[in-house]
C-alpha cells in the first residue's frame, strides 16, 4: 500500500513558524507476519500540526494498521516513526499517549471505569490531578458531549453513539499535542456529528492537530490534508 | 508424534502429569520433565514455546525464602538473627516447584499440538455430552482471543497517558480493576453473544448428532498408549521399592 496525496499542499509546510510536523514517518515497512508480504514498503508521511489530516481508503487498505502504526501499537518491521521529534521506539506508549490521544475503532475498547463520569477523570486520578481541577473538567466535557444524563450508568450500558461521545470526550482530557482518530463519526447522529466538527476546528486553532482515519466524506470536508491508501504500482 | 491421534496424547499427558505430582524426588522429577520436554520437541512444539524463565525467577526466590523461612529448621545460608532466610531445604523446594511447572507447560504443549477440533472429536469419540465437549472447544478457542483482549486493554490504559510505573501505589487497585472488568465484562458479552447465535443457528435442537470427522486409532497409538501406562506402572513400584 501506498500513500497518495488527494487534497492539501503537495510541498511540506515546513517554512511556517506555526507548523510543527507531530508525526513523521520514514521508509517504514510493515508486515503482520514475519517473512509474510508487506502491508506497507517503504512508507513516507509527515503529519503536521494544526492540520488536520484525513487518510482515507478502502476497506482493508490498511488505515487502522497506519494509525496503530504511527500511535506505536504496532511497530514497523523497517523503518522510523518520529513522534514530536522522537523516535517512537524509545517511547513507552504511556509517554506516548501523553502527546498524542488515540481513538480506537471499538469505543468499549477504550472504557474501563465504573460510570461515564468517572471515565473522564480516570487518567487525571491517576496521573495526580487536583480534585477541583478534575470536578471542572468532567462536568465541562459532559455537557459538551451530551452526556449529563448518564453520567452515572456504565458505559457498557451506553448506546453505542453514547459510548462513541465518551471515548471522544476521554481524548480530551489532558494536554494532549495530537490526536489520532479512527473512524470517529461512526455512531454518531447529526448533533454528536456537528459537536465533534466544532471541537476539531476548535482545537485546531488552539494548535492541537488530528489526524481522522475514515471513509467519511465529512472528514476529507473538514481535513486541510488528505490522503488515500491505494495499492502500491507494480514496478 | 504429529500424526499420534488425540487420545494417545491425552493417555501421554495424563501418565506424565501424574508422575509429576506423585514423585518428589528431585532426580526423578528432572527425568520426568526431560521426557515431557522430549516428546513436546517430538510433537513440534518445544521450538514455538517461550519459556518464562525471566518473570517466573521472583516467584522462584519467593518461594525459596518462604520455604527456608517456614522450615526454619537445619544449616542455612543466610540469616537474619534467628530467622533463616535460605536454607538448602527452601532452594530444594523452589527448584521442585519450578521443575513441576515446567513438566506441566510441556504436557499442554504436548496437547496443544494437536488442532482444538481433533481434541474435541476425541473428547466426543470418549462418550462426553457434545454440549460439553463443544462448550470445551469454545473456550480453547477464547484464550488466545483473551490474551488479545488482555493486551488490548493494556495498551489503550497506556495510550491514556498512564506509565503503569509511575502511578502511585494508592492507585493500584484501582488500575487493577479498571484493567479487569472491562476484560471481564467483554468476556461475559462476548460469550452472551454466542451463545445467542448458538441457539439462532439451532444448536442442540436434534438429540443425535453425526460427524463427517472420525478419529481412528492405530497401531503405533495403542503401542503407545499401552507402553505409557506400563512404564508408571513400572517407574511407580521401583520409586516405591527405591525410596
Amino acid at each position: 500500500m501506498t500513500v497518495q496525496l488527494v487534497k492539501g499542499p503537495s510541498g511540506e509546510p515546513e517554512s511556517s513558524p506555526t507548523c510543527v510536523p507531530a508525526i513523521i514517518l520514514r521508509e517504514v515497512s510493515f508486515a503482520y507476519n514475519k517473512g509474510g508480504p508487506d502491508l506497507f514498503a517503504g512508507l513516507n508521511l509527515k503529519l503536521f500540526n494544526p492540520f488536520i489530516t484525513c487518510v482515507s481508503g478502502a476497506l482493508g487498505s490498511g488505515k487502522t494498521t497506519l494509525g496503530k502504526l504511527m500511535v506505536g501499537l504496532l511497530r514497523p518491521t523497517r523503518g522510523a516513526i518520529q513522534i514530536f521529534g522522537r523516535d517512537s521506539g524509545g517511547l513507552s506508549l504511556g509517554h506516548i499517549g501523553r502527546q498524542v490521544a488515540y481513538l480506537f475503532q471499538q469505543p468499549r475498547q477504550q472504557v474501563f471505569a465504573a460510570t461515564t463520569a468517572e471515565e473522564l477523570t480516570l487518567s487525571m486520578v491517576l496521573t495526580g490531578y487536583s480534585q477541583a481541577r478534575m470536578a471542572n473538567r468532567r462536568q465541562h466535557l459532559l455537557r459538551l458531549f451530551g452526556l449529563e444524563h448518564r453520567a452515572g450508568a456504565h458505559p457498557f450500558r451506553l448506546s453505542r453513539g453514547e459510548l462513541q461521545r465518551l471515548a471522544l470526550a476521554t481524548l480530551f482530557v489532558g494536554e494532549r499535542r495530537y490526536m489520532i482518530l479512527d473512524e470517529p463519526f461512526t455512531g454518531l447522529d447529526a448533533a454528536g456529528r456537528y459537536t465533534l466538527v466544532r471541537l476539531l476546528r476548535r482545537t485546531r486553532a488552539l494548535g492541537i492537530g488530528a489526524c481522522l482515519i475514515s471513509h467519511d466524506p465529512l472528514a476529507g470536508t473538514l481535513a486541510d490534508v488528505q490522503y488515500t491508501l491505494t495499492e502500491a504500482p507494480v514496478a | 508424534m504429529k500424526q499420534l491421534d488425540p487420545r494417545t496424547l491425552m493417555v501421554l499427558t495424563a501418565c506424565l502429569s501424574s508422575l509429576l505430582l506423585t514423585v518428589n524426588r528431585l532426580p526423578w522429577l528432572a527425568g520426568i520433565v526431560i521426557t515431557a520436554a522430549l516428546c513436546s520437541h517430538l510433537a513440534g512444539r518445544l521450538a514455538r514455546m517461550k519459556l518464562p524463565l525471566a518473570a517466573l525467577a521472583p516467584i522462584f526466590l519467593f518461594i525459596a525464602v518462604a520455604q527456608s523461612i517456614i522450615h526454619g529448621r537445619g544449616p542455612g545460608w543466610l540469616h537474619v538473627g534467628k530467622i533463616v532466610l535460605l536454607s538448602p531445604f527452601g532452594l530444594q523446594e523452589a527448584v521442585r516447584f519450578m521443575l513441576r511447572l515446567y513438566g506441566i507447560l510441556f504436557c499442554a504443549a504436548l496437547l496443544a499440538s494437536c488442532s482444538s477440533r481433533r481434541i474435541i472429536q476425541a473428547l466426543i469419540q470418549l462418550k462426553l455430552p457434545y454440549e460439553i465437549a463443544f462448550m470445551a472447544s469454545l473456550a480453547l478457542r477464547f484464550l488466545p482471543s483473551i490474551r488479545d483482549q488482555a493486551r488490548d486493554t493494556l495498551n489503550a490504559l497506556r495510550l491514556r497517558g498512564i506509565v503503569l510505573r509511575q502511578v502511585p501505589a494508592r492507585h493500584y487497585l484501582r488500575l487493577l480493576g479498571c484493567f479487569c472488568a472491562p476484560l471481564l465484562l467483554n468476556a461475559l458479552l462476548s460469550a452472551k453473544q454466542l451463545a445467542t447465535a448458538m441457539e439462532m443457528r439451532a444448536f442442540r435442537l436434534h438429540a443425535r448428532r453425526t460427524f463427517f470427522h472420525r478419529l481412528r486409532l492405530g497401531v503405533r497409538d495403542y503401542c503407545i498408549m499401552s507402553a505409557s501406562v506400563a512404564a508408571v506402572v513400572m517407574l511407580a513400584m521401583l520409586y516405591r521399592v527405591t525410596g
